[in-house]
């Protein structure tokens, strides 16, 4: 009796051991720090949720004012009710709601600025890099002129002549930001051209382009991504800062930088309107950076420098 | 030296005129001023004659050959709203805006190269966590965000702090922080990981083997050449300081150069717009002519003006 209990223990523990180590063979395989990985990607997962399918989770019309329900108190407060998460604003606006659907500008900007300066910047560096000459100084001339720029005046500049609308702050933005892009390619293009491959690959008789896109470009793509990565934190703070201006986003389009300065004049006794969208805009900011870190020391522990 | 100092002043030179120009072409794409501040009432006539009066009648390419004369002789003309020369009414309030970038330029060099030196030198240790969880934190924290908090905390909940003006020293405190926030954490990581770079070199170990104090290789060795790095970094705060005081100053409603730039923005009011970012974009220049130059005194090894 005894024995068959001592068997069965020992089989179980066996096939204890027997997964444990499966298990343990298999988390070998995951990257360095996954537990925080998958921390960082489902919050940019739930960004990306809410980002793209605003218009269907929102609880309440975002928009819709209502003065019966003016300044609800969140659901944390004595009198708040879960109808209304995070309470309403002065105009009787669902906080939640607007957070929401404020996502779907903040996700916006992300989508289009990025891949936007990173191509421009990636192709500008790829060709001075290569080529040289004179396109080389006149790129690089540029590059030193952008970076010494007061960048975020000549973005409210611009906001101010043309009227606050996303569209002015995207194109603003990616040409301010291609420039690092096209120096930290540049600089990259710069010592692999003296590589073996690049001189087999020309020995053989491959052009220009063909040489760019397939044998320089391939190698540069892990620095442009982290520095991608790096840079969403950027663009999320640069288009709520205007937007708290008055200089990003149009009267139509919800922003969370707009929700800060809409709480603004009710800080003393709610500060939750702005501490909410505030704290998103942070949370958002400081994962994208993590994320970043985490990529760079994945792909390339040597890659210290970007940033 | 003189070499390469001479295509940099040109290259600066073209910087600002490219400023001024496009600040002349912005200007005249915000919109007609005189729509904006003219009575309901006011004749056409009236409003043709003050539009006479400032010059807005003339041709552009004139009205750009004045506007660039004007610059030469500091004269940009009077401020449409209240009808001060320009030149005066931002020269008058430089002085806020140097005060609260200096306050928070001397913050972050107070505050981001000691923490950073002391965290390098304490790697893994608990205030080397605090400090890069601190980091981490300030440098995804939008300034207007962070003003907004601080004056929360210290000057709502504790009362300790003024919420926002100009006055006294204790006026200064929190925007100076606000301002500082985002380059004391990179300042802070950039010293850091500069001295766990310079501390792992022959010479370190050379310096405590022949039994210098601690603190002589920390200092002297060590951080020497851990800031030499730095120096480009800190010139390119100093500047965006100034430019990023607008977001404080118009938080804190402090009356500098900034909140003058975005209100005038918004008021349409061209020549003071002309003269504020004309300044900005000078001091950014000058700034980064100085970060150039600072090389040659601090390290004999970089031979500027090769091209690398």
């Amino acid at each position: 009796m005894s024995g068959q209990a001592s068997q069965t223990s020992a089989t179980l523990a066996d096939a204890f051991g027997q997964t444990s180590q499966r298990w343990r063979a298999w988390s070998r395989r995951l990257p360095r720090g996954w537990p925080l990985l998958c921390v960082y990607l489902a919050v940019m997962g739930l960004f990306l949720f809410a980002g793209i399918f605003a218009d269907w989770i929102t609880p309440h019309d975002p928009t819709k004012q209502s003065l019966v329900n003016r300044l609800q108190d969140p659901v944390w407060q004595a009198e708040g009710t879960s109808e209304f998460f995070f309470g309403t604003d002065g105009l009787g606006r669902d906080i939640l709601s607007r957070l929401i659907k404020g996502s779907q500008t903040s996700l916006l900007v992300i989508v289009t600025i990025i891949p936007g300066s990173l191509v421009l910047g990636t192709a500008i560096g790829l060709i001075a890099g290569w080529r040289r000459g004179p396109f080389d100084s006149f790129a690089m001339r540029l590059v030193e002129v952008q970076l010494a720029f007061p960048a975020f005046l000549f973005a409210l500049l611009i906001a101010a002549m043309l009227g606050p609308s996303l569209r002015n702050v995207i194109v603003i933005l990616i040409l301010f930001l291609w420039a690092s892009y096209a120096r930290l390619v540049r600089a990259e293009v710069l010592s692999l051209r003296e590589r073996e491959f690049v001189l087999a690959a020309r020995t053989i008789g491959a052009s220009d382009i063909r040489l760019m896109t397939r044998h320089l470009l391939p190698n540069v793509v892990n620095s442009v991504v982290i520095l991608a990565t790096l840079n969403v934190s950027i663009v999320i703070i640069a288009e709520a800062s205007l937007s708290f201006l008055g200089a990003g986003a149009g009267p139509e389009t919800i922003s969370w930088g707009k929700m800060v300065a809409e709480g603004r004049d009710l800080l003393k006794i709610r500060f939750w309107l702005t501490g909410i969208p505030g704290i998103t805009i942070m949370i958002i900011a400081l994962v994208g950076n993590l994320l970043g870190d985490w990529l760079r020391d994945y792909l390339d522990p040597q890659l210290r420098n970007i940033q | 030296m003189a070499a390469h100092l001479i295509p940099r002043l040109l290259q600066s030179i073209a910087v600002v005129f490219v400023v001024v120009s496009l600040v002349f072409v912005g200007s005249r794409l915000i919109g007609d001023p005189i729509e904006a501040y003219a009575a309901r009432n006011a004749t056409e006539e009236a409003i043709e004659a003050q539009r006479d009066r400032l010059g807005l009648l003339d041709p552009m390419i004139v009205q750009y050959g004045n506007f660039l004369w004007g610059v030469l002789n500091l004269d940009f003309g009077d401020s449409i709203f209240s009808e001060q020369p320009a030149w005066d009414e931002v020269s008058s309030r430089m002085w806020a805006t140097v005060q609260l970038s200096l306050a928070a330029f001397v913050l972050i060099l107070a505050v981001g190269v000691p923490v950073g030196v002391l965290a390098a030198i304490r790697r893994g240790s608990i205030p080397d966590l605090i400090a890069r969880l601190f980091a981490l934190v300030s440098q995804a924290m939008p300034n207007f965000w962070l003003g907004l908090v601080l004056i929360f905390i210290f000057a709502v909940q504790l009362g300790w702090l003024p919420t926002s003006g100009k006055g006294g020293f204790e006026n200064l405190i929190l925007p100076a922080i606000t301002l500082a926030g985002f380059g004391m954490a990179a300042t802070m990581r950039l010293t850091r990981s500069g001295m766990l770079e310079v501390l792992s070199n022959d010479y370190i170990r050379t310096a405590q083997a022949k039994g210098l104090a601690q603190r002589t290789v920390i200092v002297r060795h060590a951080l020497r050449n851990a800031l030499l790095g730095l120096v480009t970094f800190l010139g390119i705060t100093l500047a965006q300081l100034l430019a990023g005081s607008i977001i404080v100053e118009v938080v804190f409603a402090w009356p500098g150069v900034g909140r003058l730039i975005f209100r005038s923005i918004s008021l349409r009011d061209f020549p003071l717009i002309q003269v504020g970012v004309l300044l900005i974009a000078v001091w950014f220049v000058v700034i980064n002519i100085l970060v150039d130059l600072s090389y040659n005194f601090l390290d004999p090894r970089i031979r500027v003006g090769s091209d690398a």
